[in-house]
């Protein structure tokens, strides 16, 4: 049995009566195996966890309705028996004591739940983002397979790694694993061309339905297709009901995909739409990606011996991992001797997603992630204050039990449990917010199915409901027992004054750095555009065609050409490129390699004429602009790229391998770095000309007249095209779209720990007025002003809103440093932020203590010295 | 009609009836399965056992352990309490129901 059934199983186990335990868990095995014959393990875990969750109510039944057989108290079974049987008993009394403050129990369950909430949404976006492998069956079977070459320099890397020929290889002659290989191409798919749409498609091999074992509803899988017979698909569910109506006729039948005939040769059930962290819309098989071949670009199946395509496989019963390594390490080293090419180091790893070259990604996350940890310490702290005073005006009771012989253990564990069982309904609605993270993920996104909430997630959300517990309750209940019962039966208020600062002052620091890193986020963003502004951002803009709907490719392609020739050679400045400067997707990743060795670089291309520099403002510092002509084959550079390339001396003049085209250019030119392709960190750009046809967007510099003109010429060319003016001041803010959302939760979870904050203080402050009530009278009865009384209750709080600010401001720094990619240039020490930060917090401060303040200078001495 | 007569819940009907059904064959699983095809309703394991053990108590079921391949299995046969006890339900049913028409859009 796996992981989630045995957890399960043991909890109805150890709530079953004893004599009925082997029949009723005998029954759920069977069906759990049943059921585990005819769906995936994810599906049999669920129905195993919804059958037993359903069945704890009619196993405590059955322990009430059957007598108890007697064990011996002695016996380790006896003594956890006895104390299972006392906590169900406090929990029950925990619950009646609960329902008894309905006011103090909803705000603490829905405090801890806003904390808990967060920490099991967050994981489970982490969880489907990093952690989980693929949906597949027994996924822990299979396995990614990578060949690297070690040797680089920093920075670069060597970039040759296992290719078609190698896989064809390893196919014919390994034998410990089912291998498959499988790229990512995405196609339009439809019945033509007009009705097409855009769809992830995966290139496979094709015994890679059958090894991953992803199920068919209708039609067959792509075993035995062999090179020549065609392209052949395998449509997935969505995809076939989304662009086809969900015919039955078209299995067999021929679709459009991006300009060529495929046949369907079937559909896959429904429920499987990705694996990991990419959608798949369709499988093909991949002998036949040639006839998709671009010119001038690499394609694996028919330059197959050139990198890379991904290889994999499931593990053969019988055989291991270590096997596995072994024979593919024998064949790719025997391919690798018979083509003449270096030996590659081969590494396996698990189908979690990778996160490559995303540490940007992972540093976001963590940074999310100790904001939500902070934001749940704020919830613990807030209703652990809470509990303290509810526990302290218990003293009474307590000090009454104690008396009668009852121990302080049990005394604690009984506070305990009412603490476990705030934490458990708050945890629940945690975990019911993080089963519908997919739900919104999948309204942003395709791949919902990968953040469902697994074991792990539960796990998580348990986990940290138990600390909960432990944070919230534990510290009151040993204060609160801490009992004199010689006296007046009443434990100490000066450490529980103590404790109390203590919390403030954790609130207080906690919601000083979530504010303040909601503010340096903001402002970086805010500032960013000006700041960065290092080329003509202002007064340059992209004019796009939009075509017609019913416009062939090959008319759309004509029409292009036609309109940037017109437009060229109108005589006024303009220049073409292939996608929008400075916006969210301004350039493609590749990389570059000296064609004087094996060693690659990440770097970034743009596509555009010479003279988008001249009309970008972004000038030279060595050389000349690139020609227009691609087939001279030339290339300008920026400065961070001729500085990683050629630290010394000059880059005019030497030549680059560019994996996006598989060229060599000749560099004829170096220009000063500017953020062409966004706001953040400058990347390491290659710029080149392309086909005239491939050039999308015409940049013109914004003059009296410009649109005016541009629109008339359009027109004249061809009638039937629009086109739509972007400047790319506003083209920019979409690629600061992500940088917006990352401020805007900052934001949201700022607000939230301040509003927690804000709690918390009023909390304190109206407890302290409280136990100062007598006092004020006194004072306004020997005639103290309003203001003499402010004062002395803002000294009382004086301390611990020190240490919250000190903390706070320690904190700050070390996250402003945490941030510092984050933040666009911006100093961590932003004077500005801190300012703004102080302010927001005095106000909150006033508004938390207004309402305790006004309550204090409305307290008449008369009434109090008469209630002496 | 003298005394108090205790008539047999929904649920304890169901799955009595879903035992007299079974016969011989009517244990945990059988009873299960039986019950979810006829009433396409899901019902979980525990709650049925409960009930199981409720009618046993209440004298309307017999319930036998047997052992299959080492894993225990408990059977269940209606007792001619049990029989009587739908009968009065059911009677009570007809009594309920006898002359009653009701109207399709709820009005009297």
């Amino acid at each position: 049995m796996t992981g989630p059934a045995r957890l399960a199983r043991r909890l109805l186990d150890l709530t079953l009566p004893v004599q009925h335990r082997g029949v009723v868990l005998t029954h759920l095995d069977e069906e759990y195996a049943h059921i585990m014959r005819t769906e995936s393990p994810r599906s049999a875990a669920r129905w195993y966890w919804r059958q037993v969750t359903g069945s704890l109510a009619g196993a405590m039944q059955l322990r009430m309705q059957s007598p108890q057989p007697k064990r011996a108290e002695t016996s380790v079974g006896g003594r956890m028996s006895r104390m299972f049987s006392e906590f169900l008993h406090d929990a029950r009394y925990g619950f009646r004591q609960l329902r008894q403050a309905p006011g103090f129990s909803i705000a603490a369950v829905l405090m801890l739940a806003i904390g808990l909430g967060l920490v099991a949404g967050s994981y489970t976006v982490v969880n489907g983002m990093f952690i989980r492998g693929w949906d597949v069956p027994d996924n822990k079977r299979v396995f990614r397979a990578f060949g690297d070459m070690t040797g680089a320099p920093e920075g670069g890397r060597i970039d040759d790694g296992l290719s078609y020929g190698a896989y064809k290889h390893i196919r014919e002659h390994g034998r410990a694993a089912d291998y498959v290989a499988w790229d990512m191409e995405n196609r339009r798919v439809g019945t033509s061309q007009t009705t097409a749409i855009y769809s992830n498609g995966w290139l496979v091999s094709d015994n890679f339905i059958e090894a991953m074992r992803i199920p068919i509803g209708l039609g067959t899988s792509l075993v035995g297709t062999k090179a020549g017979d065609g392209a052949r698909v395998v449509l997935t569910d969505k995809l076939w009901k989304l662009a086809f109506n969900g015919d039955p006729r078209v299995v067999g039948g021929s679709i459009w995909v991006s300009g060529q005939a495929a046949t369907v040769v079937g559909v896959t059930a429904p429920g499987f739409q990705s694996l990991g962290e990419r959608t798949i819309d369709f499988l093909m098989e991949i002998s036949a990606s040639p006839l998709w071949a671009m010119q001038g670009r690499t394609d694996p199946v028919r330059d197959d011996k050139s990198c890379c395509i991904s290889i994999g496989g499931r593990v053969r019963s019988g055989g291991s991992l270590p096997r596995v390594h072994e024979e593919l390490t024998l064949l790719t080293s025997q391919y690798r001797q018979a083509t003449s090419q270096p030996a590659l180091q081969i590494n396996l790893r698990d189908t979690s997603p990778m996160i490559g070259d995303s540490r940007r990604i992972a540093m976001t996350f963590s940074l999310i992630g100790a904001a939500v940890i902070l934001v749940w310490g704020l919830t613990c702290a807030n209703v652990g204050n809470l509990f303290l005073a509810r526990s302290l005006k218990r003293g009474r009771e307590i000090a009454v039990r104690l008396a009668l012989g009852a121990s302080r253990g049990r005394l604690v564990r009984q506070l305990l449990a009412e603490g476990l069982v705030l934490a458990g309904l708050a945890g629940s609605l945690a975990l019911a917010f993080a089963a519908g993270v997919p739900f919104i993920i999948a309204k942003v996104d395709g791949t919902a199915a990968m953040f469902a909430p697994d074991l792990l997630v539960v796990a998580v959300a348990v986990l940290a409901t138990i600390l909960t517990c432990l944070l919230v309750a534990l510290a009151p209940a040993l204060y609160s027992t801490r009992v004199n019962l010689k006296g007046s039966g009443r434990t100490s208020t000066a450490s529980a004054g103590r404790m109390r600062e203590v919390i403030l002052a954790v609130q207080v620091g906690f919601a000083a750095v979530l504010v303040l890193a909601a503010a340096l986020l903001a402002r970086g963003i805010l500032q960013s555009t000006t700041a960065r502004a290092d080329f003509a951002l202002q007064s340059t803009t992209g004019v796009e065609f939009q075509m017609p709907g019913d416009a062939t490719d090959a008319q759309k392609r004509a029409a292009r050409l036609a309109l940037t020739k017109a437009i060229m050679d109108s005589g006024n400045r303009y220049a073409l490129a292939e996608l929008m400067p400075a916006s969210a997707r301004s350039a493609a990743m590749t990389s570059v390699r000296l064609v004087t060795g094996p060693v690659e670089y990440r770097a970034l291309v743009m596509r555009l004429t010479g003279s988008s520099f001249d009309v970008l403002a972004v000038p030279l510092v060595e050389g000349r602009p690139h020609v227009e002509d691609p087939a001279a084959a030339e290339a300008v550079i920026n400065q961070t790229l001729a500085r990683r390339l050629w630290p010394e001396g000059s880059a005019v003049g030497k030549s680059l391998h560019l994996n996006f085209t598989n060229r060599v250019y000749s560099i004829v030119g170096v220009v000063r770095d500017a953020h062409l392709t966004g706001l953040g960190e400058i990347e390491p750009v290659i710029f080149t000309s392309a086909e005239r046809s491939n050039f999308g967007v015409v940049l013109a510099t914004i003059v009296p007249g410009m649109r005016e003109g541009l629109t008339a010429l359009v027109k004249q060319v061809d009638p039937k095209v629009a086109i739509k003016f972007t400047p790319l001041s506003e083209s920019i803010q979409a690629s600061l779209r992500t940088a917006w959302t990352g401020a805007a939760i900052a934001t949201g979870l700022a607000v939230i720990a301040l509003l927690l904050a804000v709690i918390g203080v009023f909390g304190v402050f109206s407890y302290l007025v409280e136990e100062r009530r007598r006092e004020i009278g006194i004072r306004l009865a020997l005639g103290a002003t309003r203001r003499q009384v402010r004062t002395a209750l803002a000294h009382a709080c004086r301390r611990p809103m020190l240490m919250g600010l000190a903390l706070g401001l320690g904190l700050s720094i070390l996250a402003g440093m945490a941030m510092r990619g984050a933040l666009f240039g911006l100093s961590p020490l932003d004077p500005v932020s801190y300012g703004v930060v102080a302010i927001i917090l005095v106000a909150a401060a006033v508004v938390a203590t207004a309402i305790p303040v006004r309550r204090a200078l409305r307290v008449d001495p008369a009434v109090t010295l008469r209630s002496e | 009609m003298g005394g108090r007569q205790s008539y047999l819940g929904e649920f304890e009907q169901v799955v009595l009836l879903a035992v007299a059904r079974l016969k011989a064959d009517a244990y945990g699983m059988a009873v299960r399965a039986e019950i979810v095809d006829r009433t396409g309703r899901e019902v979980t394991i525990g709650a049925m056992y409960a009930t199981l053990d409720r009618l046993v108590t209440k004298g309307y079921l017999r319930s036998r352990d047997e052992s299959e391949g080492g894993r225990p299995k408990r059977f269940f046969a209606i007792t001619a309490a049990g029989v009587d006890a739908l009968e009065a339900a059911r009677e009570l049913q007809t009594r309920m129901w006898a002359g009653l028409r009701l109207p399709k859009d709820g009005r009297r």
